[in-house]
C-alpha cells in the first residue's frame, strides 16, 4: 500500500490529477456537458499512459465534472450535470439573495467531504459493499424511485396537490417514446424523433434554464444581488463553521452518496436527491429548505461526490458499472488490458490502490481548485450586465442541448419544455416535480413492471413487492418522509397567524 | 383581488391536471397491458390532484395571497419566440450564422433602453467571438458536428 501511495504522489500522477480536476470542473460547469460527456471525451487521451495514471486522471476529471455542476446550478439555477438537480434547490435562492459566493464555497467543502468518504470507501469497504449492491433487484429499484419521487410533498412548500399535479407531468413526459419494458410507442404522435423519449439533459436545461433567462430579461433589476461587503473573499470560516454544525448531515449524506454510488445505474441525481430529502426531514427548521438552506446545498454536493468513489466499488470488483461515466472507465480500463472482478484486489493490488490514492489526491485538490475557479465564476456572473450574460447563457442552453447527441431536434424539445416551464411556473407548477417525474419514472416504471412481471411468475406478487428486507426499509423510510413533511406543513399552518 | 387572481391560477393547474391525464388515459387504448399501467397511474394522480385543487377552493376559498406582478409579456414573448427560431433554422442556416444573430437578438431583446450603433457593434463582435470560440471547441475538441 505505501509504494502505491509513493506512486499516487509522484510528481507525474500529481501533475495529471489537478489538470484532470480542473479540466473536469470547467466541462461540469457548462450546462449539457455531463460528467459522463467529460469523461468520455477525454478517454482516448489515457490510453497512452501507464494504467494508474490513465485513471488516475479520469478519476480526477470525474470528481472535477460532478463538483463542476454546483457552478451553474446555483448561479444559474441550472444544473451543470443532472448530480447536481438539488443543490439548485437552495443554492439558486441563496445566490438570489446574495449569497452566492457562501454557496459556492459551501459546494466545493461538501463536494471534499463526500468525495473523501467516497474514496475512503472504496479503500477500505469494496469487497463487502459491492455484495450488498447485488442484492438490488427492480423491486429494490422501484421503492427506491418512489422514495424519489415522495420528495415532491417536501418540495411543494404547501401546494402539495400542485406539486402532484407537476410530478404527473413529469411522469407523463417519461412516458413517451418507447416503453422500457415492452417495446410500446406511446405518446409519440407519429414523430419518430420521439421515439428515443424525451432527451433528459436538454430537458433539464430547457426546465430549469429558461424560465430564469425569460425572468432576467423581463425584469429590470439586476439578475442576482450583489452584496458589496460579502465580495472579499472566499467565506471560507464562515462556511467552515456551517460545515462544522452541520457535520452530521455532511456524514449521512456522504454515506447516502457511497450506498447509491453502489447501486448500479442509480447515480449522482438519485443520490443527491434521497440526501436532500434526508436533510429536509432531520432539520430543525425545514421551513428554510427551498428558499436558500445552508444543510441543502451541503447535502446535495456531499452526496453527489460520494457516489463517484461509491461507483467505482462494483466497477473494480464486480465489473458492473455504478454510474454512467463509470461504465466508460470500465470499457478504458479493458482497453488498457485490465481485468475487473475480485482477483484486481490481488493480482493487481498496485494498480487499484494508486489509483484510490489518486481519487484521494483528486478530491483533496478540488479544493484550492474549486475554491479559485468559484470565486471568480460567482464574480464574473454578478458583474457581467444582462444584455451580456443573458446571451451567453442562452447560447450555453443550445450548445448543452446540442452537444449531447449533435441533434438540433433536441434543441428545439429543450426551448418548447423551457417555455412551458415557464408558463407552468406562472401559474405555480415548480420545475422541480416535474424534473423528479421526469428522471425517476422510467426507473419506477422497469422496477415495477420487472417485479410484477417476476412476481407473477413467482405466483407472489404481495411478496415481491412487500416482502424484502431492502424493500421494507425503503417503504418506511418514504412514510417517515410523507408523514414529517405532512407533520412540518400542519405545523406551519398552525403557527401561522390568521 | 389579489385572492382571485390566486384562485384562478389554482383553477388552471386544476384543469390542466384533469385535462392532461384525461387525454393520456384516452391515449392508451392502443397500449398493451403492461405498456398502459405507468401511464394511467400518472394520469389518475393527475387528475386525482386538479380535482382535489377543484374541491379546495370550492369548499375551503383559502388561498394565499400572492403580490400582483407587471409581467412585461411583449419581451418575454420576442425572447421566446427568439429561441424557437434559433433551434428552429439551426439545419437551415447553419449553426455559427443563426447563433451569432440570435446572440445580438436577445442582447437588443434585454437591454431596458434603446441600444446605440456602437453597442449593437460591440454584442456583435463579442457574440461572434463568443459563437466561434464554442463552436471550435465543439467541432475540433469534442468531436461534435455542428449543423
Amino acid at each position: 500500500m505505501l509504494d502505491a501511495l509513493l506512486s499516487a504522489l509522484s510528481l507525474e500522477n500529481l501533475l495529471l490529477a489537478f489538470l484532470g480536476v480542473v479540466g473536469g470542473t470547467i466541462i461540469g460547469a457548462l450546462p449539457g456537458l455531463s460528467a459522463t460527456m467529460a469523461v468520455a471525451v477525454l478517454v482516448p487521451f489515457t490510453f497512452t499512459m501507464d494504467p494508474s495514471s490513465g485513471l488516475i486522471v479520469l478519476g480526477a476529471i470525474y470528481t472535477g465534472a460532478i463538483y463542476g455542476g454546483a457552478y451553474s446550478a446555483i448561479l444559474v439555477n441550472t444544473p451543470g450535470t443532472p448530480a447536481a438537480i438539488a443543490t439548485s434547490m437552495d443554492g439558486f435562492p441563496m445566490a438570489k439573495r446574495g449569497d452566492g459566493d457562501l454557496a459556492v464555497t459551501l459546494s466545493c467543502l461538501g463536494s471534499v467531504a463526500g468525495g473523501l468518504v467516497g474514496a475512503l470507501a472504496l479503500l477500505l469497504l469494496a469487497p463487502p459493499l459491492s455484495q450488498i449492491a447485488l442484492s438490488f433487484g427492480p423491486v429494490e429499484y422501484f421503492w427506491l424511485a418512489i422514495f424519489g419521487l415522495s420528495l415532491i410533498a417536501t418540495l411543494s412548500r404547501g401546494a402539495t396537490l400542485t406539486g402532484l399535479i407537476g410530478g404527473g407531468i413529469g411522469l407523463l413526459l417519461s412516458c413517451v417514446g418507447s416503453a422500457v419494458v415492452g417495446g410500446d410507442v406511446r405518446y409519440t404522435f407519429g414523430q419518430t424523433s420521439l421515439l428515443g423519449g424525451i432527451p433528459v439533459i436538454p430537458a433539464l436545461i430547457g426546465l430549469y434554464c429558461v424560465p430564469v433567462l425569460i425572468e432576467m430579461v423581463i425584469r429590470p433589476e439586476a439578475h442576482l444581488e450583489r452584496r458589496a461587503e460579502k465580495m472579499r473573499g472566499f467565506r471560507l470560516i464562515e462556511a467552515l463553521g456551517l460545515m462544522w454544525r452541520s457535520k452530521f448531515n455532511v456524514i449521512r449524506s456522504a454515506v447516502i452518496g457511497t450506498v447509491v454510488g453502489i447501486i448500479p445505474a442509480a447515480g449522482g441525481s438519485v443520490a443527491g436527491l434521497v440526501a436532500y430529502s434526508e436533510a429536509r426531514r432531520t432539520a430543525k427548521k425545514p421551513e428554510e429548505f427551498g428558499k436558500g438552506a445552508h444543510d441543502g446545498v451541503i447535502a446535495s454536493e456531499a452526496s453527489n461526490s460520494a457516489t463517484v468513489g461509491g461507483g467505482f466499488i462494483p466497477t473494480l470488483v464486480l465489473g458492473i458499472p455504478g454510474t454512467p461515466p463509470d461504465a466508460i472507465i470500465l470499457g478504458a480500463l479493458l482497453v488498457q488490458g485490465i481485468r475487473t472482478g475480485p482477483q484486481l484486489f490481488t493480482q493487481q493490488a498496485d494498480i487499484v490502490f494508486t489509483f484510490t490514492f489518486g481519487l484521494l489526491i483528486a478530491t483533496l485538490l478540488m479544493l484550492p481548485t474549486g475554491l479559485i475557479i468559484g470565486r471568480y465564476a460567482y464574480r464574473l456572473i454578478v458583474s457581467v450586465p444582462k444584455t451580456a450574460l443573458a446571451p451567453a447563457i442562452a447560447f450555453l442552453t443550445i450548445v448543452g442541448a446540442f452537444a449531447i447527441e449533435a441533434n438540433t431536434f433536441h434543441v428545439f424539445i429543450m426551448v418548447a419544455l423551457g417555455i412551458i416551464g415557464w408558463l407552468l411556473a406562472r401559474i405555480g407548477v415548480e420545475a422541480s416535480p416535474i424534473v423528479l417525474g421526469l428522471i425517476l419514472g422510467p426507473i419506477a416504471e422497469a422496477g415495477f413492471v420487472q417485479g410484477w412481471l417476476i412476481g407473477g411468475a413467482q405466483g407472489d406478487r404481495l411478496g415481491m413487492f412487500f416482502g424484502q428486507p431492502i424493500s421494507l426499509a425503503i417503504i418506511a423510510l418514504t412514510v417517515l418522509t410523507l408523514v414529517s413533511s405532512g407533520v412540518f406543513k400542519r405545523k406551519t399552518q398552525l403557527e401561522r397567524p390568521s | 383581488m389579489n385572492r382571485l387572481i390566486d384562485q384562478w391560477r389554482q383553477a388552471v393547474v386544476a384543469l390542466l391536471g384533469i385535462c392532461l391525464g384525461a387525454f393520456a388515459i384516452s391515449q392508451t387504448s392502443a397500449m398493451s397491458e403492461l405498456g398502459r399501467v405507468f401511464p394511467i397511474t400518472a394520469s389518475l394522480i393527475s387528475i386525482a390532484a386538479g380535482l382535489g385543487i377543484l374541491a379546495k377552493i370550492i369548499l375551503a376559498p383559502q388561498a394565499e395571497t400572492v403580490p400582483e406582478e407587471r409581467i412585461d409579456y411583449l419581451r418575454a414573448g420576442l425572447f421566446a419566440a427568439t429561441m424557437l427560431i434559433w433551434a428552429l433554422s439551426l439545419d437551415r442556416f447553419g449553426f455559427v450564422p443563426t447563433s451569432a444573430c440570435a446572440v445580438v437578438v436577445v442582447a437588443v431583446i434585454s437591454r431596458r433602453e434603446p441600444m446605440s450603433k456602437t453597442s449593437i457593434l460591440f454584442h456583435a463582435i463579442a457574440g461572434v467571438f463568443l459563437v466561434v470560440g464554442f463552436s471550435f471547441l465543439l467541432s475540433e475538441v469534442l468531436n461534435v458536428r455542428l449543423p
